[in-house]
């Protein structure tokens, strides 16, 4: 039963932050991280680091959230790749975590899938335990060099991109913070390399309804919704 | 326990109950098809529709706010031509009223959008948008003059096919000269109230949260507002009010109803709960049939003063 259930990397859950009451009033938008097929359990990871996902941590372990999902378009790669880089930067770890494991289960090769993980410093690592348990390639960038490369991750990207460990063909999955995914989005067309990009946004509705959580499309006088066309885009069709 | 009636008339038009979607938050009634029986609700008011196609403003186009939200959007919409085409099949035979909402920056735009729509008998209702900007009247909203009010409402009802229920804007001094003004020109109900100029600013980076600066106020917040605009309106008109602003539950469509309001709309609510007028439509019936009350419309304007 679970089997077919196994969510689409990408995707995200809608969630109200309070059980009760108006303020905050709108739902929060968060990655599907991870989900158990045994017992049915979905993982998200957040930040606090505003009203909504302050409320949102105080919620006690049997309250009871209000979920609406899993909602939008995710990741869509075929396992016939010849690798997958994923890049991720803080937060940004979820969806490209659950696309490794996706693609593991589906029988994808654990050694033609590599993970960057940018962070700020060492004592954010504990996020990404769920990452280095899987068999796969898994590197590390930091600000401040306490562990693995010293830089950003999309620095990293590019100097494994130059060494020529990524192969000819990687396809790069890529999320994080608007600045990290903008350079990964410049690097992937100067290298001519196949990427895409899940974004965050404020979305309010998460239906595509209220037209809030718009990105232009690249090259075009037009707006993709976020949450109804993306959250994944192909880094040619939008601008950041 | 009888069941009690939800019918209302607004416009000479027959609604199964007074529930309804507020104008761009609904879409164009698809996006919802999957979460709610469209078929339930009293009616459906489709997103502002405009002579052209509109993109809209650049992002970020909405900000939170205590209970509330602001956007500024800027009226993005498919354009009449394609409104007919493409989203007026899909509302037909929904077995709901259909309440389209226009917008114009002049008058002959309202005129053409309208003759657009003229003819097309899945639309039951027109509600116009005079609460958006007038450019030829110095950025004023049409609705902030009643002279300008009742000149763009006459020359509308004048070509207008449909029952015509102008939407009214509440950053006025008096909504009552303006909903007079309204009525007298031939409206056959009033929609009130629009969104609240509003605006946000982050205390961290000092960046204002919206790309167009000010955006309109919608939410819970705003409900005193809209409640008091729907009272004083009520004391002036005869014309039915659709009551706007803030709605989340059945309870707040109670007071809207008790303030002189023949039917209500939900607006942000519908971002928050998808299935909220679902919701509201079962609670108010259960509310009516405890407390014995026949017929919806008999809450209408009984608010006692205290």
């Amino acid at each position: 039963m679970p089997q077919e259930r196994f969510p689409i990397p990408g995707t995200f859950l809608h969630i109200k932050p309070n059980t009760t009451g108006t303020d905050p009033l709108l739902r929060r938008a968060f990655s599907i991280f991870d989900y158990n097929e045994a017992t049915g359990v979905v993982d998200i990871l957040y930040k606090v680091l505003g009203r909504g996902t302050e409320v949102l941590s105080r919620v006690r372990p049997g309250e009871t959230l209000d979920v609406l999902g899993p909602l939008g378009n995710g990741f869509d790669l075929p396992l016939t790749i010849d690798r997958l880089v994923l890049v991720a930067g803080g937060v940004g770890i979820p969806p490209v975590y659950l696309l490794a494991k996706s693609h593991l289960r589906q029988g994808f090769d654990g050694g033609k899938i590599t993970y960057l993980c940018g962070l700020t410093t060492a004592t954010e690592k504990p996020m990404a335990d769920r990452v280095e348990k899987l068999p796969i390639n898994l590197q590390f960038a930091t600000d401040d060099g306490s562990i693995g490369f010293k830089g950003f991750v999309s620095e990293l990207l590019r100097a494994r991109l130059d060494d020529g460990s990524l192969g000819i063909n990687p396809v790069i999955c890529a999320c994080g913070p608007d600045g990290m995914l903008k350079s990964v989005q410049a690097i992937a067309r100067a290298y001519g390399k196949k990427c895409y990009l899940s974004l965050e946004s404020i979305m309010p509705c998460g239906v595509g309804t209220c037209l809030g959580c718009v990105v232009k499309r690249d090259g075009e006088e037009k707006y993709a919704r976020v949450c109804r066309e993306g959250p994944v885009f192909e880094a040619t069709e939008v601008e950041l | 326990m009888t069941t009690p009636n939800l019918k209302v008339i607004i416009g000479g038009v027959e609604f199964k109950n007074p529930i309804l979607t507020a104008s761009g938050t609904f879409g164009y009634g698809e996006e919802f098809d999957e979460y709610i029986d469209l078929s339930r609700l009293g009616g459906i008011v489709t997103k502002s529709i405009t002579r052209y196609e509109r993109k809209g403003h650049p992002p970020p186009r909405t900000a939170e706010t205590a209970s509330g939200m602001l956007n500024a959007i800027g009226l993005a919409n498919v354009g009449v031509d394609a409104y007919v085409r493409d989203k007026l099949p899909f509302l037909r035979n929904l077995g709901t009223r259909i309440v389209v909402n226009v917008a114009g920056f002049d008058t002959d735009e309202y005129l053409y959008v309208i003759d657009k729509l003229n003819g097309h008998d899945e639309i039951d209702m027109i509600e116009l948008n005079i609460s958006c900007p007038n450019i030829k009247g110095d950025g004023m909203e049409f609705s902030s003059n009643p002279q300008i009010a009742y000149d763009i409402v006459r020359r509308v009802k004048e070509v207008c096919g449909f029952p015509l229920m102008p939407k009214l804007s509440p950053n006025v001094a008096d909504i009552k000269p303006i909903a007079k003004a309204c009525e007298e020109a031939g409206a056959d109900a009033l929609a009130l109230i629009n969104t609240l100029y509003g605006m946000a600013i982050d205390p961290v980076n000092w960046k204002i949260k919206l790309t167009n600066i000010t955006g309109g106020l919608s939410g819970p917040a705003i409900k005193p507002v809209a409640v008091a605009a729907v009272w004083k309106a009520a004391s002036v008109v005869k014309i039915p009010i659709v009551g706007i602003g803030g709605i989340m539950d059945y309870r707040d469509v109670i007071e809207f109803l008790l303030a002189g309001a023949t039917a209500v709309q939900f607006g942000t609510a519908n971002f928050v709960q998808p299935d909220c007028t679902i919701r509201a439509i079962d609670d108010l019936t259960d509310y009516l049939g405890s407390r014995n009350i026949e017929d919806v419309n008999d809450l209408i304007g009984k608010a006692k003063k205290t």
